[in-house]
């Protein structure tokens, strides 16, 4: 949709569906009224002679109210509140001195009459109008039946079809108010924690939220300690097999020209040359392996010219957006960044044959937000293959490596393409020294 | 020739001074840190430097950041910078301004002492000296569509050897053929290319580079 046209029709449609949205609500939710003066009515005789809330009757009240705080009110266009009513109970409560049950049970001997009003009537009237529409088209396909529909004046053509246009747009109005109104206003009243406890279960809420947060944090930790342990073991493996054990053929090379150097002056010199070639290709896998443990271009340059090396470098054409980045975020964030952008990069060109990739850096509030995009075939899955190596696409590992740091990370990958990754970061930036190559005339890349 | 030279390594400064002065340099300064290197830079006489890209006091890039300081305030000021890696990123950097007298070295490279040296004096006679390393990665990682493909494995040697700044007789001597066929090969590479070449040696290795670095990749 690209013309203006389109972009208009856009609109209208995206509307249209967001009222139809509220309509469906309206009707949905009106009647459940009905459930809830059927539950309420069992439920209170119960109630009276002293009844278990535990179990029977009134647990259904409890499963009610619980359905009536779920609703999912993101659905609906405008509303505010976004997420569903929190939870009132109290746990450490035995559960008829619980206020949050008794008002339950007041909600659900409400809920029906305010629902008819509120949600209900609006129904109507599309209905209604939606009946003015169709009676005179129906009425004269069936001549013959005319005296079905003789009754309403809605089945002369001339009343019905503007008519019930007009009470038809008049409900799908009024259905957003009446659904904001409802589910804003109306259901946080009782089914929101009373005010007398309501410091009490805030508390609650906190402690809830503290326990989940010591889980994630330890299970977090766990992640990063296996992780760490994992690479030390890799770079103790490299080491061993490789610049130490060229050190020691060096070391017996030397020892061995000791001789050789009189004996044999041929000879010798043939040692000196390979020696000085196990030395440069112990120099060379040594480089190796630094820029595995902690590229030095990043400690050099930071974050934004790290990445631009990564993209000159990449078997790719890569383009790195990181336009009015304040600062830099703390060494072991850009160090996760890093890696991870190196990981995206090499997936894109060796699993989704892309040309072209970007990656884009960005700051705002307090989260650092990096987006690697890539025109591959698209088809990312974080739950193929390994944690770490080829095959898989490496996305859990970079996931548990941004998880150390409360970070975040998101595929959208289709089947076909395009690939857009994106990673958020919570963290502030300081203005450590860098010096780069940005701010200093030469912009490469 | 005048050189200065900063190192902070004090073998290794040691071991640069006493090579370059058994081969003819005078070492007009040997300094250690980043100020230091920014004071000689400007008040020494030099032909030419040789600075390691990682100095004291930040050990960032300090080194790179005072050469190309100084290659600004003295255009063409030759400059040699040694790192114990290489980017591509710093490589476009010193090549930015389009003139010679410009080297970047793997710190590997001083291990080949004839070597080392006549990159020290092809900077210092305002010619360039690239690490083969630096050079592979500006010829790979390339696009398909490239016209970088369409050159014969040959040309490709030939192409490498003049970007690391060698002119047509040492790509002679280096890929033991005739003088006669490096130029027929540098022909073909250049109507490849579409650069137009130059007789001097300098102009056709900043032509040669010139295209690796910018050839449009995004």
């Amino acid at each position: 949709m690209t013309t203006p046209a389109g972009r208009v029709g856009g609109s209208v449609l995206r509307r249209l569906g967001g009222r139809h949205r509220e309509l469906g609500y309206c009707w949905a939710i009106g009647w459940c009224g009905l459930a809830a003066l059927a539950v309420f009515c069992v439920a209170l005789p119960v109630r009276l002679l002293g009844g278990d809330p535990e179990r029977g009757p009134l647990r259904a009240v409890r499963t009610l109210a619980v359905t009536y705080r779920r609703v999912n009110y993101r659905r609906l266009p405008g509303h505010r509140g976004g997420t569903a009513i929190p939870s009132p109970y109290l746990a450490d409560r035995p559960p008829h001195e619980d206020p949050a049950n008794r008002r339950d049970l007041l909600f659900l001997a409400l809920e029906p009459w305010v629902a008819l009003v509120l949600l209900l009537v609006p129904s109507a009237m599309a209905w209604y109008g939606l009946f003015g529409l169709l009676a005179p088209g129906v009425a004269a396909l069936f001549d013959r039946h005319r005296g079905l529909f003789d009754g309403p004046v809605l089945s002369r053509p001339a009343v019905g079809i503007p008519g019930g246009l007009l009470l038809y747009y008049a409900a799908l109005r009024l259905s957003g108010p009446a659904c904001r109104l409802h589910a804003d206003r109306w259901l946080p009243v009782l089914l929101g924690p009373a005010p007398s406890v309501a410091a009490e279960v805030a508390a609650e809420a906190e402690r809830r939220r503290l326990a989940e947060r010591v889980a994630e944090l330890t299970e977090t930790r766990l992640a990063a300690v296996d992780s760490r342990e994992a690479e030390l073991r890799r770079i103790e493996r490299d080491l061993h097999d490789g610049a130490q054990a060229r050190l020691v053929a060096m070391g017996l090379a030397l020892g061995a020209l000791e001789t050789l150097m009189e004996t044999d002056p041929e000879r010798a010199r043939e040692l000196v040359r390979q020696t000085r070639e196990s030395s440069a290709r112990a120099l060379t896998e040594l480089r190796a392996l630094v820029r595995g443990i902690h590229p030095p271009v990043l400690a050099e340059r930071g974050l934004v010219d790290a990445l631009r090396a990564l993209a000159l470098d990449a078997p790719l054409a890569a383009e790195v957006d990181a336009g009015g980045l304040p600062g830099r975020p703390e060494g072991p964030i850009e160090a996760a960044l890093y890696f991870a952008v190196a990981e995206l990069l090499t997936n894109a060109a060796r699993h989704g044959d892309a040309t072209h990739a970007r990656v884009e850096l960005a700051h705002t509030g307090e989260v650092l937000r990096c987006t690697v995009w890539d025109d591959g075939s698209g088809g990312a899955h974080e739950e193929d293959g390994p944690v770490l190596g080829a095959g898989g696409s490496g996305l859990r590992g970079i996931r548990r490596r941004l998880s150390a740091f409360d970070g975040t990370l998101g595929i959208d990958s289709p089947d076909g393409g395009p690939t857009l990754v994106t990673m958020e970061l919570p963290c502030v930036l300081s203005s450590r020294k860098t010096s780069s190559s940005s701010g200093r005339g030469s912009a490469p890349s | 020739m005048r050189v200065v030279l900063a190192e902070d390594l004090f073998l290794l400064r040691e071991g640069l001074c006493t090579l370059l002065t058994a081969h003819g340099f005078t070492v007009a300064a040997a300094v250690a840190s980043g100020p230091e290197l920014r004071r000689a830079l400007a008040e020494e006489e030099l032909d030419v430097a040789v600075v390691d890209v990682r100095l004291p006091p930040t050990f960032t890039d300090e080194g790179l950041q005072a050469a190309l300081e100084a290659r600004r305030s003295r255009p063409g000021l030759p400059v040699l910078v040694l790192s114990q890696h290489v980017e591509q990123l710093y490589a476009r950097e010193l090549l930015a301004d389009g003139t010679g007298g410009v080297g970047y070295l793997l710190k590997d490279r001083v291990l080949g002492a004839a070597e080392f040296v006549d990159a020290v004096r092809r900077v210092a006679d305002g010619g360039t000296a690239m690490d083969p390393e630096v050079v592979a990665r500006l010829l790979g990682g390339r696009r398909r569509d490239d016209p970088l493909a369409t050159l014969t494995p040959r040309e490709r040697e030939v192409l490498a050897l003049m970007a690391e700044g060698y002119s047509n007789a040492a790509v002679a001597a280096r890929l033991f053929v005739s003088e006669s066929a490096v130029g027929k090969h540098s022909a073909s590479i250049f109507a490849k290319l579409g650069i137009t070449a130059s007789d001097e040696t300098n102009r056709r290795v900043l032509a040669v580079l010139a295209y690796l670095n910018g050839t449009p990749r995004a």
